[in-house]
């Protein structure tokens, strides 16, 4: 049997402060999922991206990427899961879209060509086609969202990660990412989504993982957990799950 | 976030544009050497083919307002300073003779204008050429130093110019949240600025470190994928133009 795409086993991270930041969360991530990721302020979901491709050093416990650590080596982690961070601003080194988007390519150290062609393809994906020579920071807050999304696309993950991706995002900014996300959920990228808002995204979500003070509260099906949100500091949307969507 | 026009790069299509990075690295020291130490004929000639590359690089005069304030207020100083260092002759105004001289102020504004020069190539190269070109066209003529000495200078100077409006967007969000607390109401200049600098300075170390964060999490290293730079005619071209006022200095010394 294939080892699942992402495994995370009794990892727990301590900061210097001594405080808990990650207390044995264990789980697993297949292909081609669709996961939500929820939890109060300091649940410890961001601390947990970050440890997803070795930006953070876990204090015990190993993540396994298809079966071996990310920690041996955080190269092909990095390539394999991308992040995509709450700050779009900070995540752009680029001095126009295009350039953008080649920077993680480049960093692979591929053919020009082949940078050229996977430039092309994920500002497609992200609806951003056109503006290829713009100045990063003259596009909107949800041009820039898909901008930092479209760099990590450029390095073909396989394993997509979104923190709070509609923070500051209006209704048409947060629809073009959904439209975005959706559509590499169904080209076969899996997808863990960092969010409060679980109006605007949950109806896609094929699982549900609750987060509390550093540990998993719960983990299944959307259906089955949604009456457990507010326990945790949630809004619990007022609607059918299956109009969990902002999708246009 | 700001926009930053003095010194930063305007993505563009322009000759300028598109001339080979090496080169214009290459006249940015002509321009600079003759600017700087060269009479006033190839002084005069360097402002007159700046100014021309400016044009073709379709450089508005908005986005050369902030250098020329800049010059304006060192030129200020520079003339004044020379002026009052060479008292004699005097400046006389309406009969008041006043205690800046002559030949100093005509020393402070020809160095003021060799100022001029120096920023108007340092705008020319930094709002026509890409960072990660610049860098590359560093690393290439810095042939003879070690490669990862190479790739860490090329990372450094991208990083640095991708910086710079992350942190004035930074400088002017804390300015005017202390602002709207009513900083503008305490007196000591000195005091506003030390309130202002502590939140500034931690605010952009956490920008640097989400910056590095988003740079190793997207396999940052500092030997990408080369970029490539063909070398065209037109850039032989512009090249030879631009050799002009060094031609005119050296003609002027040994002819």
């Amino acid at each position: 049997m294939n080892p699942p795409l992402l495994q995370l086993r009794q990892l727990s991270h301590r900061f210097p402060n001594g405080t808990l930041g990650l207390d044995s969360v264990s789980l697993s991530i297949e292909k081609g999922e669709f996961i939500v990721l929820a939890g109060p302020n300091g649940s410890g979901k961001t601390i947990l991206m970050r440890h997803l491709n070795g930006l953070a050093r876990p204090s015990s416990g190993e993540i396994l990427l298809n079966g071996l650590s990310v920690l041996d080596n955080l190269a092909r982690a990095r390539r394999i899961i991308g992040l995509v961070f709450q700050e779009a601003d900070a995540q752009i080194v680029g001095q126009t879209v295009s350039r953008d988007a080649a920077f993680g390519p480049e960093n692979l150290k591929l053919p020009r060509e082949e940078i050229s062609r996977r430039v092309e393809a994920s500002l497609q994906a992200a609806g951003l086609s056109g503006f290829e020579n713009r100045r990063p920071h003259t596009l909107s807050g949800g041009e820039k969202r898909r901008l930092a999304a479209a760099g990590v696309l450029a390095m073909r993950p396989e394993l997509l990660v979104f923190d709070e991706p509609f923070t500051g995002l209006d209704w048409p900014g947060s629809a073009d990412l959904i439209e975005v996300i959706t559509a590499l959920h169904a080209s076969g990228t899996a997808i863990l989504l960092i969010t409060h808002d679980l109006e605007k995204i949950l109806a896609h979500a094929q699982r549900l993982i609750l987060m509390n003070k550093g540990r998993i509260h719960a983990d299944g099906p959307p259906s089955d957990l949604l009456e457990q949100v507010e326990e945790l500091g949630i809004r619990r949307p007022r609607c059918p799950l299956h109009e969990m969507t902002w999708k246009r | 976030m700001r926009e930053v026009d003095f010194l930063h790069y305007r993505p563009g299509s322009s000759i300028i544009h598109r001339h080979d990075p090496r080169f214009k690295l290459l006249e940015l020291i002509i321009f600079s050497a003759v600017a700087l130490a060269g009479s006033p004929l190839s002084l005069a000639l360097s402002g007159a083919l700046l100014a021309a590359f400016h044009c073709l690089a379709g450089t508005s005069l908005r986005g050369l307002r902030k250098p020329l304030l800049f010059w304006l207020a060192m030129a200020l100083l520079i003339a004044g300073a020379a002026a009052l260092a060479e008292p004699e002759p005097p400046v006389v105004l309406f009969g008041w003779m006043s205690p800046f001289g002559i030949t100093g102020l005509e020393a402070g504004g020809l160095r003021a204008l060799r100022l001029l020069a120096v920023l108007l190539a340092g705008q020319l190269l930094a709002s026509t050429t890409d960072p990660v070109e610049l860098a590359e066209a560093l690393k290439r003529l810095l042939f003879f130093l070690p490669p990862a000495w190479r790739g860490l200078l090329a990372a450094s100077i991208g990083l640095t110019v991708t910086f710079i409006p992350q942190v004035l967007d930074e400088a002017a969000a804390v300015s005017d949240a202390a602002l709207s607390r009513g900083l503008a109401e305490r007196r000591s200049i000195f005091r506003r600025v030390l309130i202002l600098a502590r939140p500034l300075a931690e605010n952009t170390l956490r920008r640097a470190e989400l910056i590095a964060d988003a740079m190793l999490s997207r396999s940052f290293t500092p030997q990408p994928t080369p970029l490539q730079l063909p070398m065209h005619g037109r850039d032989w071209l512009l090249f030879a133009v631009s050799l002009m006022p060094l031609a005119a200095e050296l003609g002027q010394k040994y002819f």
